[in-house]
């Protein structure tokens, strides 16, 4: 279970980067969901979310079943901004305890190391 | 019985192993509910943890006791309570207890007289009473056969907030008094700081489950762990990164395991065959700069006067918060609580300045 930190600018780049890498590597369909629908997001080796607000309602969905979720074998991704993620981490900490790895990714350099 | 720890401290391990253990009588029926798989912590309801072990027990009895009239309507009782029903009732034929319960009605003014004796325990709530007299019902064949039945509750503790957990034990845990079935139950971290004789009141006995399980200065224990767990195997890694990440794990068994897998996953990044201690440092960093995520002033402050004075009252909420979120660890030494700020988080804050 990764918390995946990154810029509001990197999102879409980071986002097509993920699914690309899933279609890659594994030959599946990532679909990144609202980190509010996880209760009802269900298939799938990998599972992505976006969390673009923190609510009451996420919070405790998150923390209560964290425990859930790690049971199922399936890895979870879940993608937010720095901002949002201290917000998150601190008033979620099941959730936090959970966390295999929280980690700031960026969008693949594609320029081959020439300057752009 | 309660046990009371914080998240990772191992509460579940120690359900589980009780299970176990309880296991080896054969009179013994013991029941593990893990409430959180079996419905919305967030949605629970007063009387649902009955529901739980009502329909547990059930699976133990024989067949014959099965087939008795009383068990059987209690049984589909339950099952009625737990996913609810919709009927129809005739306005003469409301239930008045029913209908004044919520709203008076239009023609009626609610009219309060405080008792003089205030009672020691609230009262428990109707529904709570019904549902524990159907698990009885279920339950009396096993008792009157003199078997043991324990129930074990795990995920009551990620209700972080001790008032809800203290709404389920006033209400579903104290129904089950003298019934003669035990209940050992995973608790969270705020109630051993509660002032209140909470824990004394509710609970025959209670267990204070620290995060950190031992002290890696004085303990071989923790390294014991990565040994066993391969450590040593091929070369991967000198006594040297098995002691550092002993040391920094600050002896939180979770934290150990995720430093360990950390260092792994930094040598194989850096295409190597065993874990150097270039590995161990970046991982360390790693675990400390998770703890430092969300970290404010008001934090910072309470964490320079404890690592500067050894000062740390747990009166204060942002001190709380922190031992649950393990920023600040609780240990335990000849009966006296004494607290430390986690070693891969006090690296990375003497790193930063």
């Amino acid at each position: 279970m990764y918390l995946l930190i990154h810029t509001e600018e990197a999102r879409l780049a980071i986002e097509t980067d993920l699914k690309e890498e899933v279609a890659v590597q594994l030959g599946d369909t990532l679909v990144i969901g609202q980190g509010e629908a996880i209760e009802s997001h269900d298939g799938g080796l990998i599972r992505a979310f976006r969390i673009d607000q923190v609510s009451p309602q996420l919070v405790g969905l998150l923390d209560t079943h964290v425990v859930r979720l790690e049971r199922t074998g399936a890895q979870f991704l879940f993608l937010t901004t720095a901002p949002l993620a201290d917000q998150l981490l601190t008033a979620a900490p099941n959730f936090r305890n959970r966390l295999t790895e929280v980690m700031q990714i960026v969008p693949d350099d594609l320029s081959g190391g020439f300057p752009r | 019985m309660a046990l009371v720890g914080g998240i990772g401290s191992g509460k579940t391990t120690e359900l589980q192993l009780t299970y176990k253990l309880l296991a080896r009588h054969e009179d013994a029926i013991n029941i593990y509910v893990d409430l959180g798989e079996l419905t919305d912590l967030n949605a629970l309801n007063p009387g649902a943890i009955l529901i739980a072990i009502g329909r547990q027990l059930y699976k133990h009895l024989s067949k014959a006791d099965e087939q008795s009239d009383q068990i059987k309507a209690a049984y589909k009782k339950l099952g009625v309570l737990a996913r609810g029903e919709t009927t129809y009732v005739a306005q003469d034929q409301l239930d008045p207890d029913e209908y004044f319960e919520d709203d008076p009605g239009p023609s009626f003014e609610v009219v309060h007289t405080p008792g003089l004796l205030k009672p020691r325990f609230p009262a428990i709530q109707r529904n709570v009473e019904e549902v524990c007299d159907l698990v009885i019902e279920i339950a009396k064949p096993l008792l009157e056969s003199e078997r043991q039945i324990t129930v074990l509750i795990d995920g009551l503790d990620r209700l972080i907030r001790p008032e809800r957990f203290r709404e389920f034990t006033e209400q579903d845990l104290r129904a089950l008094r003298g019934t003669q079935i035990s209940i050992i139950v995973a608790a969270p971290l705020l109630l051993w700081f509660d002032k209140t004789r909470f824990l004394q009141d509710y609970f025959y006995d209670f267990k204070h489950i620290p995060a950190a399980i031992a002290d890696p200065e004085k303990s071989d224990f923790l390294k014991q762990v990565l040994v066993r767990r391969g450590a040593r195997d091929r070369d991967l890694m000198d006594e040297d990164e098995i002691s550092e990440l002993s040391r920094f794990s600050g002896g939180v068994l979770r934290d150990l395991i995720a430093l360990a897998r950390t260092s792994a996953d930094a040598a194989y990044r850096d295409d190597k065959d065993r874990i150097s201690p270039a590995h161990v440092r970046s991982a360390i960093r790693q675990l400390g700069k998770r703890y430092l995520t969300g970290l404010g002033k008001i934090q910072r402050k309470l964490i320079n006067h404890l690592l500067e004075n050894g000062d740390y009252s747990t009166e204060d909420p942002v001190c709380r918060e922190m031992l649950i979120n393990r920023r600040v660890l609780e240990h335990c030494a000849e009966g006296r609580d004494y607290f430390s700020v986690h070693p891969a988080l006090a690296e990375v804050l003497k790193e930063s300045g």
